[in-house]
């Protein structure tokens, strides 16, 4: 293998591949990343086999092959050469880099133990707007658990149902629910992706008008630009989320999102240093304001913000940290609270927007 | 003059030897139905009513006793099963001494209803403390049936000794479920009273009976095991390592199907799954083990629930090489993958900015391995070879008896006493020592940015800076928790549990302490619950698995556990977490106040991890090294 190309070539490479680098060392060759020169350009690619990342940088091939290269090592090395012109040659499973008048040999693994990506997703392409469906990704990603015990909630449940498309998420105390318009669209797909995809997706997809994605039975392969993101589903059944978001309730609030997260976040000051951390917000929704009042070995805070209420009077508590970040995610100046009861889901919306909602769990004392 | 040794009359004889087989009801519902699997019985079927002391009925489909034969099944020593003890060597029947059945008829008052099959009727057999009341012919289907009425009626001692219906029910339930798993051959029917508990198809599919007895979730998660050599068979399921327990009580062994207990099994299991699971949780296991009766002795124990293996060692081996295979399948090398791959996903050093993902601050995983104290510590502490293990409980860790081994001058003489690493040091046993006082301890400097030196003017005192900050951390936090008002975070999708029947009679029992905690629980339907509200602490994350807890740990101790102790390992992670690390550099008024507060915490002298935190040698102690 040789090539000519640029500092600003590799480091966007490495960059884009380096968080499918797996972090464990059960299979040393997948802490590598692979470069590949072919006729198309060089690829770069990594995977921990539960996510794969490609992509193809048009670079001066001068003679095809392949290494895998220790990813840690060489983005170092890749971000601390100069801007010159550099090449790269490969003797064996090693490869050296020439820049000005010196060169930096690195030894590599052998490429035909770095595992193919299997199974790759041959079935229907379906066309994703892309700035949608990074917007979709930011206002659901943060509700999904964090822990393995039950794996379907540590991913986000994509559905295509012809011109409809909706990305939702829960950890079981909260649930985001995004959905949108696929002009024209005609096929169907419904999976779990894993929320570490999710966030790759987010990072990488650019200002690229679409984003295509291939699905096959256990995997789904996302095509954007230049790149390529071939992840596993979350095997497991989603629970049907529709059934348990509420359809009436008793108190419909329409709040300043800005004041009520200015507020949350001043009362949750209070929690923050004490020894358990345990971050509660209580509202006490009468006369149209609602009321905050939180003490602790800390301090006291006394709030009153103004709202529009119809429905009934009601106090509720919850998880401060859920509140500030789903208001953190609405865009609007104003959002709807519907609530019935103390210890029912209660619901947060933008105002006139029927696409997204957020449903939080209260706390029961 | 009177003789004072006299040979007992057989009735107390009886009873004495009551005293061993029948402990408890269990022991009664064990006994009868082990009798039932060596009459060949098919299905058998089990009542019990409250614990058992009032009725016990075990009927079953067997060959039935001949009624020549009906007075004589209740004398001690009698039996069909073995003509003498050299037969032990080819035993295949559960019973064999003859003296269960004598046993409880000494303490009850019993009803045996037999019919064989090839005769016509069948014959009763009324007793009350041992002596025949009646034997009558009757008509019933083919089989066994015996009921025992008013258990320990003229034993009131052992009566007072018996614990609640849940509990002694709940006993009674986990043995027949531990029977049914060793015989899935035979369909059991556990009733109490009228409820029907558990019902085990007989089919001969163990994963069936394990769906019935452990919940179908936990059932098709599990993994076969599968072994067979010229002299041992293996067969059975274990848990994968993301499925665990933090008791042994779902670990079940069966030898020709016996099921029995073995220390040295648990711990060969236990080496299998050795650095695959968080230590202090144990797996799921029912191993059914094939061998020549030859191979072993039963005659060891009352109720046979030990039996002495003859080359344990190498059964040992064999188990943990087997375990250990089994969980290198494909299947569970999936499942262990998945879980870590999951969890590098999300942690903290993955998280986008913009993005708002919640990081992973600690799970289960890492809650348990935080605590766990390195494997090289063992090389630190390493004793003097000629030196005697000094029990730090007491001394303190000082060093005088390092120098009374009369070892002057090495290098070596501050290591450690071995006892640290023992873990077994009770902070509750340990009292304030009397030789110095917190107060009056005064820091010197710190040294390696890790440990504070300080003296009382009349000995030298090192400590841990990281150890007794989380000593002190450990005890705000385990405070706050009891002052705390418990909260309820509920849940969107309730997490649904299945129970084996024990459990779920904890469950009932303790329903109250529960709620309380935080925990909302909701009947789904047999014995199936959902989690519908969990305690609201934040980064507690797998809440269920505290649930878990609560109920294995009354399990194994039959006490309530504090919330303080099921919370326990949070609060070590947290303490950890919160405090002053090693390598930190403090000032002087700085470790004044760490000292002064380590001597207000309850226990000072050890981490919550049991390491100690203070260490001291005292002024006598220097004299004697530089010769003064």
């Amino acid at each position: 293998m040789i090539i000519l190309c640029t500092k600003e070539d590799l480091l966007s490479g490495v960059n884009t591949v380096q968080r499918a680098v797996s972090t464990k060392s059960t299979l040393p060759i997948l802490q590598g990343i692979k470069l590949s020169a072919t006729k198309e350009g060089l690829w770069f690619e990594a995977t921990d086999l539960e996510l794969g990342i490609r992509i193809l940088l048009p670079v001066n091939i001068q003679e095809e092959g392949e290494v895998v290269l220790p990813a840690r090592l060489f983005a170092e090395v890749v971000r601390r050469l100069p801007d010159s012109s550099i090449r790269i040659e490969s003797s064996g499973h090693n490869i050296n880099i020439f820049y000005n008048d010196s060169h930096f040999e690195l030894n590599g693994y052998d490429p035909e133990e770095y595992p193919e990506m299997a199974d790759i997703p041959s079935g229907d392409v379906i066309e994703l707007p892309g700035p949608t469906f990074k917007n979709m990704i930011k206002q659901t990603v943060f509700a999904c658990a964090v822990e393995e015990t039950r794996p379907v909630f540590t991913g986000l449940l994509l559905q295509i149902e012809k011109e409809k498309i909706s990305l939702v998420s829960t950890d079981t105390h909260r649930l985001a629910y995004s959905k949108s318009l696929l002009n024209g669209n005609e096929k169907e797909f419904s999976g779990i992706i894993p929320s570490k995809t999710m966030q790759e997706i987010y990072r990488l997809v650019g200002d690229e008008e679409f984003l295509n994605i291939k699905v096959s039975k256990s995997r789904v392969i996302f095509n954007f630009n230049n790149i390529q993101v071939l992840t596993r589903l979350i095997e497991g059944q989603f629970p049907n989320y529709k059934q348990v978001i509420p359809q009436t309730c008793n108190t419909k609030l329409l709040i300043n999102t800005r004041k009520l997260l200015d507020t949350v976040e001043r009362a949750s000051l209070l929690s923050r240093d004490n020894y358990l951390k345990t971050n509660t917000v209580r509202f006490n929704i009468e006369n149209s304001s609602i009321n905050i009042n939180q003490y602790s070995e800390l301090g006291k805070i006394s709030e009153q913000l103004e709202i529009e209420q119809e429905g009934e009077d009601v106090a509720i508590s919850f998880n401060a940290k859920y509140i500030i970040d789903l208001l953190k995610i609405i865009e609007t100046d104003k959002v709807i609270l519907e609530t019935s009861g103390p210890y029912s889901p209660c619901v947060f919306r933008p105002e006139n927007n029927e696409d997204y909602l957020c449903l939080v769990l209260p706390l029961r004392n | 003059m009177n003789p004072r040794i006299k040979i007992l009359d057989q009735h107390s004889i009886n009873q004495i030897a009551a005293g061993e087989v029948v402990e408890r009801p269990l022991s009664v519902v064990k006994e009868l139905i082990e009798n039932s699997l060596d009459a060949s019985a098919r299905k058998i079927n089990i009542s019990v009513e409250g614990r058992g002391t009032s009725f016990i009925k075990i009927k079953d489909d067997g060959s039935g006793i001949h009624s020549s034969d009906l007075p004589l099944a209740i004398q001690p020593h009698a039996t069909s099963k073995i003509d003498s003890i050299s037969d032990l060597e080819t035993l295949k029947t559960l019973g064999f001494r003859g003296e269960a059945l004598a046993s409880i008829v000494s303490v009850s008052r019993l009803t045996i209803l037999s019919r064989p099959a090839e005769e016509l009727s069948g014959y009763e057999i009324r007793t009350e403390a041992g002596s025949v009341l009646e034997i009558k012919e009757v008509g019933c289907p083919p089989g066994t049936t015996v009921t025992v009425r008013d258990l320990f009626f003229n034993t009131p001692a052992r009566l007072k000794f018996l614990r609640s219906n849940n509990t002694e029910f709940g006993l009674i339930s986990d043995m027949v479920s531990r029977l049914a798993l060793a015989r899935p051959d035979v369909a059991f029917t556990l009733r109490h009273p009228d409820k029907v508990v558990f019902n085990t198809p007989g089919t001969g599919n163990l994963l069936e009976t394990i769906a019935i007895v452990f919940g179908h979730e936990t059932a098709r998660k599990l993994l076969p095991v599968n072994y067979e050599d010229d002299s041992l068979q293996i067969r059975g399921f274990i848990s994968p390592p993301s499925l665990v327990r933090s008791s042994l009580n779902n670990v079940i062994f069966i030898v020709n199907s016996r099921v029995i207990r073995s220390q040295q099994l648990n711990q060969a299991l236990k080496d299998g799954y050795y650095t695959l699971i968080p230590t202090g949780t144990y797996p799921l296991a029912v191993l059914s083990l094939t061998m020549s009766p030859s191979d072993y002795d039963v005659n060891v124990h009352p109720a046979k629930l030990e039996i002495k293996f003859k080359d344990e060692k190498k059964l040992k081996e064999k188990i943990t090489a087997i375990v250990r295979k089994s969980l290198l399948t494909p299947k569970s090398i999936q499942i262990v993958s998945f879980g870590k791959q999951g969890y590098t996903g999300s942690s903290g050093k993955e998280q986008r900015k913009g993005l708002n993902t919640p990081a992973l601050n600690d799970n289960l995983f890492l809650l348990y391995g935080c605590e766990k104290p390195k494997k090289e510590d063992s090389i630190e502490y390493q004793p003097l070879k000629s030196q005697e293990p000094i029990n730090l409980s007491k001394n303190l860790g000082t060093v005088n008896n390092i120098a009374e081994a009369n070892y002057p001058l090495s290098s070596e003489t501050f290591s450690a006493p071995l006892e640290i690493n023992n873990r077994e040091i009770n902070p509750d046993s340990i009292q304030h020592s009397p030789t110095f006082r917190f107060e009056e301890l005064r820091a010197l400097n710190q040294i390696f940015n890790t440990y504070i030196l300080a003296t009382d003017e009349k000995s030298l005192f090192i400590i841990d800076q990281h150890a007794a900050h989380e000593r002190i951390r450990y005890d705000q936090l385990s405070k706050k928790l009891k002052e705390n008002k418990p909260t309820s975070q509920t849940l969107l999708i309730p997490e649904t549990i299945d129970l084996t029947p024990q459990e779920e009679s904890i469950l009932l029992e303790y329903f109250d302490e529960l709620h309380e905690m935080g925990f909302i629980i909701e009947h789904f339907g047999e014995k199936t619950y959902f989690l519908r509200g969990v305690p609201f602490w934040p980064d507690l994350h797998n809440p269920g698995t505290i649930f878990r807890l609560f109920l294995d740990e009354i399990l194994s101790g039959s006490y309530r556990p504090t919330t303080e102790k099921l919370f326990e390992r949070w609060i070590f992670v947290l303490a950890c977490r919160t405090a002053t690390k090693a390598q930190e550099r403090l000032t002087l008024q700085e470790m004044d106040v760490l000292i002064q507060q380590l001597g207000a915490t309850l226990n000072p002298y050890t981490c919550p991890h049991g390491r100690p935190t203070i260490i001291e040698i005292p002024k006598k102690e220097l004299e004697k090294r530089f010769y003064r």
